[in-house]
C-alpha cells in the first residue's frame, strides 16, 4: 500500500477509429489535471414568495450546463523524436479535419462516442475541422489499476502554450472534454500510432 | 533526447525576397543543376540572378528535372522568365520532390505552385513554397557526382511535356532578411496553433435531445491576435538599435538585414482562402518570428505576422544586464517547421 505519485501514471490519447489508434506520451511531466465526473444541470431554488416552507422544491435548470466543456490539461517535454512529432501531428489534424495523417495513419473524431444525458448521443460539431480524442489517465498501482477515461477531448491549438526554458522545453497541452467521464481500470484495446 | 532553451535560435524575418547567395544572403551558396533524361548541366550562373543570362528552355519534356541546392534550408524558389522569350505551355502540374538522405523518392509536401496559371507549371513569373522537409538532407554527392555534397536540394519537374518550352532569367531558392537575437533568454513563450470559430450549442427549450446540434460562431476568432514573448540582453553591439529596428520591421543595416524591411501583414491566409486583411495603419508593420530547436532533428515554430506594439515591450535595467522583453499579437498563420525560411511572402 501506498500514496501513487506521477511516477505511476500513464496516459494516453485514442482517436475514433474503429480500432482506434493511440499514442502513449511517454515523457510527460506528470501533472495531468483533470475534473473526475461530468457536469449536471444547476438545482434552482424555488421559494413560495422567497420563504422557506414545505413547498420549496428545486426544478431542473437547461440542459447546456450538462453539456458544457470542462478543461483537462497535462505537459509534456518537446524532444527531438518520432513521438513528439506524432503528437503534434495529432494535434494539428484535429484542427484540419484528419488532413494531417499521423505515421500515415488517418484520425478519426471521437465527437458523438458519448452521451452526457445517457440517452442522446452528443452533437457533432458544427465545424467538421474539428476532431476529438478520447484522453484516458491511468494510475499504476501495482494491484488494480486505476484511471479516468475523458471522452470526446477537444485540443484548441491557441491554448497549447510552448514554454520555452533552459532546461527542456514544456509544451502545455489543454483540452476542453465535451464527453463523459468514466473510470477505469486498464487502457482498451487500439493500434499504437507508432507502430 | 529532450529540446531545451539551449537548443533554441529565434529569427525575426521581414519580407522581402532575397536571392541566397545575394546580398544580404550572399553569405549562402548556390546550385541549380539540370538533367534531360541523359545529360547533367550546371545552369546556376543563368538563373542565380535577373541579369542578361538566360537560360532557355530549361524544361524541354517530362523527362527532365530541375535540382535546385543551396548551403542553408529554404522554404521558397522564384521562378521568373526576365529576359527570357517564353514561358511553358501545356506543361501540366509541377512535381517537387527532395534529398531525403538516400534519393529524390520523396515528394514535397504543401507545394504551393505560384508559377501554375491554367494549371500549367512555369506558365508565370512566381513562387514555388513548400513545407521544409523533416528529413531533408545534404550529401547529394553520393547520390550523384553532379550534385554538391554541402547543399539541401530539391527536385522540380512538369508532369507533361510542354508545348511551349520555358525560359528562366531566376530559378534559385528565396528567403527574406532576417535578424537572429543574441542574448536571448531562452523563455519564448507562444501557442502552437490559431484557434478556430466557437462551437454554439442549440438546443430545444434548453433540454438535450437528438435535434441538439452545434452552430458555428463568427469568424473574428480566427483573426485574434495571439500573444508570443521573448526577452533578450541588450548590449553594445548584436541587440543594439538592430533589435529595436527588426522588431519594427526597419532597416537593421547588420549582417542578414540590409534594407528597409518589406512588413509581412496579408501574407498569410488563416481562413485558408482569403489574404488577411492590412491593417488601417499603414505605419503598423508586421515581421514574421521562427524559434528553432536544434537536436538531432530540429524542430521549431514560425510565427507569421507579428505586431510588437512599443507600449507592450519593455526595458527593465538591472546590476546584471538590461533587458528587453519583447511581445507581440501574432495575426498570421502559425506553422511546425523543420529549419528556418520563410514560406508566405
Amino acid at each position: 500500500m501506498g500514496v501513487k505519485t506521477k511516477y505511476d501514471g500513464k496516459l494516453r490519447i485514442y482517436d475514433g477509429t474503429g480500432t482506434p489508434y493511440y499514442l502513449e506520451v511517454d515523457l510527460d511531466i506528470g501533472d495531468f489535471s483533470g475534473p473526475i465526473g461530468q457536469p449536471r444541470q444547476e438545482e434552482i431554488l424555488i421559494l413560495n414568495r422567497g420563504r422557506m416552507d414545505s413547498e420549496a422544491h428545486y426544478i431542473k435548470g437547461p440542459d447546456d450546463a450538462l453539456l458544457m466543456p470542462v478543461p483537462i490539461s497535462f505537459s509534456v517535454y518537446l524532444r527531438d523524436d518520432n513521438q513528439t512529432i506524432y503528437l503534434l501531428d495529432m494535434l494539428k489534424a484535429g484542427q484540419d479535419g484528419g488532413t494531417t495523417t499521423v505515421n500515415s495513419n488517418t484520425m478519426a473524431t471521437t465527437k458523438q462516442d458519448s452521451q452526457r444525458d445517457g440517452s442522446n448521443n452528443n452533437p457533432a460539431f458544427a465545424d467538421a475541422n474539428k476532431l476529438t480524442y478520447d484522453v484516458l489517465y491511468l494510475i499504476e498501482t501495482g494491484a488494480s489499476d486505476l484511471g479516468l477515461r475523458y471522452y470526446e477531448c477537444f485540443f484548441p491549438l491557441d491554448q497549447n502554450m510552448i514554454n520555452e526554458a533552459e532546461d527542456g522545453n514544456p509544451l502545455l497541452l489543454n483540452a476542453l472534454c465535451y464527453g463523459t467521464i468514466t473510470r477505469i481500470t486498464s487502457f482498451p484495446a487500439g493500434t499504437s500510432v507508432e507502430a | 533526447m529532450i529540446l531545451t532553451g539551449k537548443d533554441g535560435v529565434l529569427r525575426i524575418y521581414d519580407s522581402a525576397l532575397v536571392i541566397h547567395g545575394a546580398a544580404p544572403l550572399d553569405s549562402l551558396t548556390l546550385d541549380v543543376v539540370r538533367y534531360d533524361g541523359a545529360a547533367w548541366s550546371n545552369i546556376t550562373t543563368n538563373v542565380e540572378a535577373d541579369d542578361a543570362n538566360v537560360e532557355s528552355n530549361f524544361i524541354a519534356d517530362d523527362g527532365d528535372i530541375i535540382y535546385i541546392g543551396s548551403t542553408e534550408k529554404f522554404a521558397m524558389v522564384q521562378y521568373l522568365k526576365g529576359n527570357g522569350a517564353d514561358y511553358a505551355v501545356g506543361s501540366g502540374a509541377m512535381i517537387g520532390k527532395y534529398f531525403n538522405g538516400t534519393d529524390f523518392s520523396e515528394a514535397l509536401s504543401g507545394i504551393n505552385d505560384g508559377t501554375s496559371t491554367g494549371g500549367n507549371c512555369f506558365g508565370q513569373d512566381g513562387n514555388v513554397s513548400f513545407q521544409i522537409p523533416r528529413d531533408w538532407a545534404t550529401g547529394a554527392n553520393a547520390w550523384n557526382a553532379n550534385l554538391d555534397s554541402d547543399k539541401y536540394y530539391i527536385s522540380l519537374k512538369s508532369s507533361t511535356s510542354p508545348s511551349t518550352d520555358p525560359d528562366a532569367d531566376v530559378l534559385a531558392p528565396v528567403d527574406s532578411q532576417y535578424f537572429e537575437v543574441k542574448f536571448i533568454s531562452m523563455d519564448f513563450d507562444g501557442p502552437i496553433g490559431r484557434p478556430t470559430q466557437n462551437e454554439t450549442l442549440v438546443l430545444n427549450r434548453a433540454r438535450m435531445d437528438a435535434a441538439a446540434h452545434y452552430i458555428k460562431g463568427p469568424d473574428d476568432v480566427i483573426y485574434t491576435p495571439l500573444p508570443i514573448s521573448f526577452t533578450c540582453l541588450i548590449d553594445d553591439t548584436y541587440n543594439h538599435d538592430n533589435v529595436f529596428l527588426a522588431l519594427e520591421c526597419g532597416n537593421v543595416n547588420y549582417g542578414t538585414w540590409n534594407a528597409t524591411g518589406t512588413s509581412t501583414k496579408g501574407d498569410t491566409q488563416n481562413d485558408g482562402s482569403n489574404d488577411n486583411p492590412a491593417f488601417t495603419d499603414a505605419n503598423k508593420k508586421t515581421v514574421n518570428v521562427q524559434v528553432l530547436w536544434t537536436g538531432d532533428s530540429p524542430l521549431g515554430f514560425a510565427y507569421y505576422e507579428c505586431y510588437f506594439p512599443g507600449p507592450d515591450s519593455t526595458i527593465t535595467e538591472a546590476n546584471e544586464g538590461n533587458t528587453l522583453a519583447a511581445r507581440a499579437g501574432v495575426y498570421g498563420v502559425i506553422e511546425r517547421i523543420y529549419g528556418f525560411g520563410n514560406r508566405y511572402t
